[in-house]
């Protein structure tokens, strides 16, 4: 049975990605915090989307995200706006 | 009385862009928002959100377009959330911490592309764009969004951070316009046509948005 999940990882305007090996059991939370880790962004002010532009719902594991969305995802800024 | 029991304000304008003329050197067909919609802005609910709520209100506005679509084939559509509605729900999508229930937090496309999904089941597309500059560039897919699917678009930036909601498209490449409908009006109630004239519903064009701000569109795809 398949524990592992891996998946790819880009910037929304490049092609150069990171690869990511996650437990399917990792809450998409934490998929989060370590793709922003490495890029070097905020983790709370990115987002990851599915390659087609899809807001993910954070409150999933990465291997229930994976089998809905397909292993090529993408990060984002956010925006945020209030004034 | 629980959240989804929650009535719309009564006081609410639909449809505020109708009767809008197209820009003034109409650089082509414009197209608008499908169905109809309540225009939620700063204060309408009672709920002092100046200064903060203007991405809630936009999502309120796209919540009761899809609610009023739902209509169509429900007997019993969710009315759009209040925002405490929505912060719980970010809450509970563990996108946000348990203080951000009753804070002024700003919000933004992301936030709103969840809640539509959490909300109605609709997902949302996000497109981003790392500069004002690139808006041109992505007429094409917004007017296709709207002779297609006909949901109002929410777009946010970080420079410019104040909500707007777009609710149509005109014209082409560099010389193109989106159609505004600004959620920081506050004050005694008006009709379209004063909302237009005073500028809350307006079209504007691309080259008035910030090139130093990147861009985010949360465009809801509803299907029928």
């Amino acid at each position: 049975m398949r524990t592992v999940s891996r998946t790819r990882i880009l910037p929304v305007s490049t092609q150069l990605g990171i690869i990511l090996s996650v437990p399917e059991a990792t809450p998409f939370t934490a998929v989060l915090k370590f793709a922003a880790e490495e890029f070097r962004v905020p983790p709370d002010t990115s987002a990851i989307i599915t390659n087609d532009g899809i807001g993910i719902n954070p409150a999933q594991t990465a291997g229930n995200v994976f089998l809905k969305h397909g292993s090529e995802l993408r990060i984002i800024p956010r925006d945020r706006v209030g004034c | 009385m629980s959240s989804a029991d929650h009535k719309m304000p009564k006081s609410l304008l639909k449809n505020v862009h109708e009767g809008l003329a197209p820009p003034e050197d109409t650089p082509g067909e414009s197209v608008t928002v499908r169905g109809d919609y309540l225009y939620y802005h700063y204060v309408c609910d009672g709920v002092d959100d100046r200064g903060w709520g203007c991405a809630y209100r936009t999502l309120q506005s796209q919540c009761s377009w899809v609610h009023f679509k739902q209509k169509q084939t429900s007997t019993n559509p969710r009315h759009p959330p209040t925002i405490l509605d929505i912060q719980r729900a970010l809450v509970e999508m563990q996108d946000k911490p348990a203080s951000f229930a009753g804070s002024r937090d700003w919000i933004g496309s992301v936030e709103v592309g969840l809640c539509i999904d959490y909300f109605y089941d609709v997902p949302c597309k996000i497109v981003h764009i790392n500069s004002g500059r690139d808006i041109p560039d992505k007429i094409p897919e917004l007017t296709e969004h709207f002779q297609s699917i006909g949901s109002p678009v929410m777009m946010g930036g970080d420079t410019d951070n104040s909500s707007k909601g777009i609710f149509g498209v005109c014209g082409s490449g560099k010389n193109s316009y989106l159609l505004i409908v600004d959620p920081h009006y506050h004050g005694a109630v008006q009709d379209p046509l004063a909302l237009q004239q005073n500028g809350w519903v307006k079209w504007q064009h691309v080259e008035e948005f910030k090139s130093d701000s990147f861009y985010n569109f949360c465009l809801p795809l509803y299907k029928q």
